[in-house]
Formats: C-alpha cells, sequence, structure tokens
C-alpha cells in the first residue's frame, strides 16, 4: 500500500556525491564564504531531494547537474537580497577578497608554503571573477570548471546554444582584462 | 595567455568542500528525508482512508458482538412471555406464536400451564354475569317495557335495589326461589344494597339480593 522507494535513496545519493564538490564550489566562487556556501549548498540538495522524490517534478529535470545549478543561483540571489537589506553598504562583499583560512584546498599532502602560495592565487583569480558580468562568471565556472555542456549552460541560462558559444568567447576575454587591469600576477 | 588563463582557471577546481561537510550533510539530508517519508505515510489521504475503514469495521465488529446476546434473549423473551409480548407486541401475535411453536411448542405448553385456572374463573364469571343480564336484563325489559337484551351491572343492580325497597314491582315470584325474609331483614338488606350500590360494588348487591 505504501511502497517504500530505497533506490532513489541510492540514486540522491550518488548524484550527490558526483556534485557536492562542483556546488560547493560555484557557491563558494559566487558568495566568498565558506560557511555561507556551505549552507548554500547544503540547501540546494535538499531542495533538489524533495523535488527528485516527487515524480511528478522529476519529470521535469532535464539534466540533474542543470537542476542542482539553478537551484544553487537562486539560493545565491537570496543571500544577496537578504545580505543588501541587512547591511545596504556590504553590497559588494562578493567581490571581496577571500581570507586565505576560509579556502578549503582538495589537495591534503600540499606542504603549509604551497598552499598558502595556492590559496593566494585561487583568491586573487575568484576576486577578478566576482568583478566581471554575472553571466560570464556563471559561464566560466559550468564551462570550463565543471564542464557542463553547451546545450546545459544554454537551459541555466535559458538562451540559444549558439548565444552560449559566443558569451563563452566573451567571458574569457573579460576574465582575462580583468586579470590584467587588477594586476593579478601568478 | 589563452593556455595561461586557463591554467589560472583550472586553479580554482582546487577549491574543495570539508570531508565532515560533505558526509554530515549527506547523512542530514537522508535522515530529514527519513522523516519527511514518515510523515507522508501517515498523513498521505490512502492512509487516512483506511484509518477511516478500519475504525468503520472495528465499530461494526464491536456492535455486532454486542447485540447477537440480544437475540437469545429476545427469542427467549418471546417463548416465556407470550401474553406480555402480544400486549405490546399488538398484531405481532400470530408470528410470536408461530416463533414459540417453532421452539417446539414450548410457549403453548407454559401458557396452557399457567392459564386454565384463570380462564375457569374467567369462564365462570362471565356465565353468572350472563345469567345476571338475561335473567334481571328480561325482569328490567318486562318492567319498563324496553325490549333491550341485555342490561348493564348497573343497571341490575339498581333494579335489584329498588325491588329489595319493595317498590311496586311485579316480579317478587320470579327471583329464583328466594323466599321473602322479615321487614327487618329487608330493610338491613336494602342498606346494604344501596351502599354496595353507591359504592358501585354491583357484584356485591347480587350477592346481598340473593341473601
Amino acid at each position: 500500500m505504501f511502497p517504500r522507494k530505497p533506490d532513489k535513496k541510492k540514486e540522491f545519493s550518488k548524484i550527490y556525491d558526483e556534485n557536492v564538490t562542483q556546488i560547493y564550489r560555484f557557491a563558494f566562487l559566487k558568495v566568498g564564504s565558506k560557511d555561507e556556501a556551505e549552507d548554500i549548498t547544503s540547501q540546494t540538495f535538499l531542495k533538489v531531494w524533495k523535488s527528485f522524490k516527487n515524480e511528478e517534478t522529476k519529470k521535469d529535470f532535464k539534466s540533474i547537474r542543470a537542476y542542482l545549478y539553478k537551484t544553487a543561483r537562486n539560493l545565491i540571489v537570496d543571500h544577496y537580497r537578504r545580505a543588501g537589506a541587512e547591511n545596504k553598504a556590504d553590497d559588494k562583499m562578493a567581490s571581496k577578497k577571500v581570507p586565505f583560512e576560509n579556502i578549503v584546498l582538495k589537495d591534503e599532502n600540499m606542504r603549509a608554503d604551497e598552499k598558502a602560495i595556492l590559496s593566494s592565487e585561487i583568491a586573487q583569480i575568484r576576486e577578478a571573477l566576482s568583478k566581471i558580468n554575472e553571466d560570464y562568471q556563471n559561464i566560466i565556472i559550468w564551462y570550463y570548471l565543471d564542464e557542463l555542456t553547451i546545450s546545459e549552460i544554454a537551459d541555466l541560462l535559458n538562451k540559444p546554444e549558439s548565444s552560449v558559444r559566443v558569451l563563452i568567447h566573451r567571458s574569457m576575454s573579460a576574465l582575462k582584462k580583468e586579470l590584467n587591469n587588477g594586476n593579478f600576477k601568478s | 595567455m589563452e593556455k595561461e588563463l586557463l591554467e589560472k582557471i583550472y586553479k580554482l577546481r582546487k577549491v574543495s568542500p570539508a570531508d565532515d561537510f560533505v558526509s554530515d550533510t549527506k547523512q542530514s539530508i537522508l535522515s530529514q528525508e527519513e522523516t519527511v517519508e514518515k510523515e507522508s505515510v501517515f498523513f498521505s489521504p490512502a492512509f487516512q482512508h483506511g484509518l477511516v475503514m478500519a475504525g468503520a469495521f472495528a465499530f461494526l465488529v464491536v456492535f455486532v458482538q454486542m447485540a447477537l446476546p440480544l437475540v437469545p434473549q429476545y427469542e427467549h423473551y418471546v417463548a416465556h412471555h407470550p401474553r406480555e409480548f402480544v400486549e405490546e407486541e399488538g398484531e405481532k401475535e400470530e408470528e410470536a406464536n408461530r416463533v414459540a411453536e417453532h421452539e417446539g411448542g414450548e410457549r403453548m405448553e407454559v401458557a396452557e400451564k399457567e392459564e386454565p385456572v384463570q380462564k375457569e374463573f374467567a369462564a365462570l364469571e362471565e356465565g353468572l354475569r350472563e345469567i345476571q343480564r338475561q335473567v334481571f336484563g328480561t325482569k328490567i325489559s318486562s318492567e319498563t317495557g324496553e325490549e333491550r337484551v341485555s342490561y348493564s351491572d348497573k343497571e341490575i343492580a339498581e333494579y335489584l335495589v329498588a325491588e329489595m325497597e319493595g317498590e311496586d314491582t311485579q316480579v317478587s315470584t320470579m327471583t329464583m326461589g328466594v323466599q321473602e325474609e322479615t321487614e327487618d331483614e329487608d330493610e338491613d338488606k336494602v342498606e346494604r344494597a344501596k351502599k354496595a350500590l353507591e359504592r358501585e360494588e354491583y357484584g356485591k348487591v347480587f350477592d346481598i339480593y340473593l341473601e
């Protein structure tokens, strides 16, 4: 009468394992805070899981990855709205320089000085990234870092694939320009 | 420059969530899901419908269990109290008789055991009254000239009292063998008969008349 669905849990567990790092990274690069990125990541997966377990809403999933990023992006927008309402002067918080200790790195075998250098570089790139157009930010993260397909990005941005290809090119130019203007040297 | 830029971008891939966060979040979401699933089971329309049906079935079972013992009691009542039952149920008398007969004639046997004496008395009483009516009715009829077949006890009693008072009646010789008494005795009888008449004890008036 009440069939349980253990398969869905397994399926969700797999989706979580495959995407949690990317979603956290996307959130971290956008908000620049470890705690807030963790909060957004957990909320994203919770929301997606609630939709995922419902057969009706699950049918709407063209790509689970695209759905995850879409949810995370909405939560990031909400985050900025709340921050803006609390402190108008802090609107540009995303573009602030991230403290090194706030960056969690994947490779734990690195020496401390190597970790510090890498964290510094990451903070610089993130700062440059945060200063360009938001669509460009997203495209660089999705296309170059997380390797989403052009089709998935087109779905996320609600734009034709041809436009996405143009945006990819423009986003790289914008980031290059920002890195050069901001004296970001590796 | 393009390659250098890409290398910088790829360095961002080193950003990773903490391991404890990854495992704790996963566990948290799954445990929340279990709670939601349990709630959804308890509050689902299917579960609530099932609950209502189970409740109705339980009520039916309890009702039947309570009502079943009453059936033999009812049948027992019908079998052992046919008269009361008939009085209460009126038009169901035939049905009661049928039930009683079905019980092996028990009802009829019991009724026959209880009723003979009463029936005998009732028959005697009725017979006596009928004689009274016929005898004294005829007397009254011949006296008054009316042609009624029978008269009420009261009319008979009044007639008897009047006769005992020595009024001018022509039926003194027709008093079924009652002999004439002395005047004192008659006066005493008349007084007692009058009192009995006042108290509407018409049978007693008749008894006094027969003394």
